[in-house]
């Protein structure tokens, strides 16, 4: 009786890899959802997260130094690089001729 | 020979025009700077309309720009509109902006609850810039909501160590983690600490509470919820978490105070309402219990997530 087979509660021809730690459920590879180590079905996944969210505090901070001073170094870097090149061209051709 | 000599001129010419190019867009890029420094304090400031109408003003110019879409994207989601804010994010990100990956990281974390996409960009974001230790405290969670415990304390200590400035909020959550790992007497300590710093913040008084639950000591447990009270009146969930305390004590009385202010406090609250019902239960009066269960239920059914 131990070693029977157990199904996934949703899906009946899926072979049951977990339980609901909330509810029981028994879940299969798709159904199971892994939160804070343990595994859950999709509504008491929900739930706990809506429960432990209220626990923690982060907000989306504002961040006003973006890649400015990178842009800026990029674009004076590509116009010397190809400045230069045409340059040292020119510089070679009129050396031949 | 004549030919090298026209292509020599030719290419000084060229090297000519690129630099007058150049000099363009430095000058667009100035220009697009100083407008971004200006909407950059108006956001900080709190005058998000008058940034947002710099920045339809820039609209043709600079379309599609990553650091005007991160900008945008902000104030979407400081205007409630999560949404929209991920999809200019979205956009920002073939920038490879740290902050910009940072926020994308946060939304998925939090809005959209995909913590795969949301690992990918907080990783990113967390090894460098401006965004690093914010990153670093918001992938920490991640860990910690995925059950990574050990690695979420790895990461938020780092953050810390490197200089966040969110001292309380590192504190609640590595007192979190420490209860996770059975370790109430750690957790109590951290998030002792976290109210040092920030006493307005009363979930940190409902985790300690927990915590001395956790270790057994129900009379702390209690003065901490009644101390979490006195400092925030309005806070259903402390007033609920009393109530429930009180009734397994036996106070009938003051657990109904409680239980009831929770839910004057929020007329939808069925955790508060199934409690109150435990309580008329136990003091065997049949219709308030069937009214606060049915009522119970139906809150639970207009908004089976809310806990």
């Amino acid at each position: 009786m131990i070693f029977e087979t157990v199904y996934c509660e949703s899906h009946g021809n899926r072979i049951s890899c977990a339980a609901c730690f909330d509810c029981g459920k028994l879940l299969c590879v798709e159904c199971a959802r892994r939160s804070f180590g343990r595994d859950y079905c999709s509504s008491c996944e929900h739930a706990e997260r809506s429960k432990q969210r209220r626990r923690y505090s982060d907000k989306l901070v504002f961040i006003a130094e973006g890649r400015e001073r990178q842009e800026a170094r990029a674009l004076a870097l590509r116009h010397a690089a190809l400045i230069a090149l045409c340059l040292a061209t020119a510089a070679i051709l009129l050396r031949l001729h | 020979m004549e030919n090298s000599f026209a292509i020599a001129v030719l290419l000084i010419i060229i090297a000519a025009l690129l630099f007058v190019r150049y000099l363009r867009l430095a000058g667009l890029l100035r220009k697009k700077h100083a407008i971004l420094k200006q909407v950059s304090s108006g956001i900080k400031n709190g005058a998000l309309s008058e940034a947002e109408d710099l920045l339809d003003g820039t609209k043709k110019e600079f379309k599609n720009d990553p650091a005007i879409n991160y900008l945008y994207g902000y104030i979407r989601y400081s205007q409630n509109r999560p949404a929209e804010a991920l999809a200019l994010f979205l956009a920002a990100e073939r920038s490879r902006d740290p902050r910009v990956l940072y926020s994308s990281g946060y939304l998925y974390f939090h809005n959209e609850e995909d913590p795969g996409e949301s690992m990918k960009r907080l990783v990113k974001a967390s090894g460098r810039g401006a965004a690093a230790l914010r990153a670093g405290y918001t992938l920490g969670l991640l860990n910690y909501v995925m059950g990574n415990t050990k690695s979420a304390e790895r990461i938020i200590l780092r953050a810390l160590a490197a200089g966040a400035d969110n001292e309380a909020e590192i504190d609640n959550a590595l007192g979190l983690i420490s209860l996770r790992e059975n370790d109430p007497g750690g957790a109590i300590l951290r998030f002792k600490a976290s109210i040092r710093q920030n006493d307005g913040v009363p979930d940190t008084y409902l985790n300690l509470a927990e915590a001395h639950a956790a270790k057994h000591e129900r009379a702390e447990e209690l003065a901490m919820l009644e101390r979490a009270e006195r400092l925030h009146p309005g806070n259903k969930h402390i007033r609920l978490k009393l109530g429930e305390i009180l009734a397994a004590n036996g106070k009938i009385e003051e657990a109904l105070v409680h239980l009831t202010a929770a839910i004057e406090l929020d007329p939808g609250f069925s955790l508060a309402y199934f409690s109150r019902a435990g309580v008329y239960k136990k003091t065997r009066e049949a219709d308030k219990y069937r009214i606060d269960y049915e009522k119970a239920l139906a809150c639970r059914r207009r908004n089976p997530h809310d806990f």
